[in-house]
């Protein structure tokens, strides 16, 4: 891991966000991949706090009919 | 008493002032019960992200509402005993409720916004193109189970993702 050149900063802790809405599709959606899995914190970098939120906040999302259970093409 | 958000989706094949009933139904139904509503947001019809009893568009409408834990269940009943919605959550608001308040004033700002957002189709089209072959490598990566090929993919891309969504939100903040 020390090879590792990027850097890894959570985007919701450099930019100071602490409420995560449910609603944001755009946010929810940059969050998942295209089968509409979880991004892990390991791949998006964020921080355990904000990934919590996250993790919640996408699965309202999902109940909501805001981002998908599951993409429509992997069906 | 809690500040509680409930947001709740409407079948849209009905006329608008049906739907307009539904949703004053709701927030009489908060204030008749010591509720005092604090935001509404009335999101309008968006497609949904999957079908839901045949549907794939759903009238979105939300409100933040200070009461008693009461109303919920009295809530609950009412969302489970019309058909008209079809979809309801209601949880905690843990968000910023100032923020919100001054939604109106944000709404001024958009148009200042729009300046950063000409550049944004350009940003945007590299995160579109470099996200395919991450998830392709992701796949495979599930496919082989291998534990070698775990981690060079791992470390490769974050620093391909992340550039492009970090330029978005900031557009967005």
């Amino acid at each position: 891991m020390a090879m590792v050149k990027g850097r890894k900063v959570c985007r919701f802790c450099e930019n100071k966000i602490d409420y995560i809405n449910y609603k944001d599709e755009r946010i929810l959606k940059r969050f998942t991949n295209e089968r509409g899995k979880i991004i892990p914190r390991r791949i998006s970098g964020n921080c355990a706090f904000h990934q919590r939120k996250l993790t919640t906040a996408i699965k309202r999302g999902r109940i909501l009919a805001i981002v998908a259970f599951e993409s429509e093409s992997y069906r | 008493m809690n500040l509680y958000e409930t947001t709740f989706i409407i079948n849209p094949q009905t006329d608008d002032a049906t739907i307009d009933r539904h949703v004053r139904e709701v927030a009489d139904l908060i204030t008749r019960n010591q509720g005092k509503i604090q935001y509404e947001d009335h999101m309008g019809t968006r497609r949904l992200a999957y079908e839901i009893n045949g549907l794939t568009q759903g009238y979105y409408a939300s409100f933040i509402f200070e009461a008693p834990v009461s109303v919920l269940p009295v809530l609950q009943r009412h969302y489970m005993l019309n058909e008209s919605y079809i979809r309801h959550l209601t949880v905690r608001f843990e968000g910023d409720l100032s923020q919100l308040v001054g939604a109106p004033e944000g709404d001024t700002k958009e148009p200042e916004k729009s300046e950063p957002t000409a550049h944004e189709p350009a940003a945007a089209e590299p995160e579109v193109t470099e996200e395919t072959p991450k998830d392709t490598a992701a796949e495979t990566e599930q496919a082989e189970g291998g534990t070698s090929g775990d981690e060079p993919a791992a470390a490769d891309e974050p620093d391909k993702v992340q550039p492009a969504p970090e330029e978005d939100q900031e557009d967005e903040l």
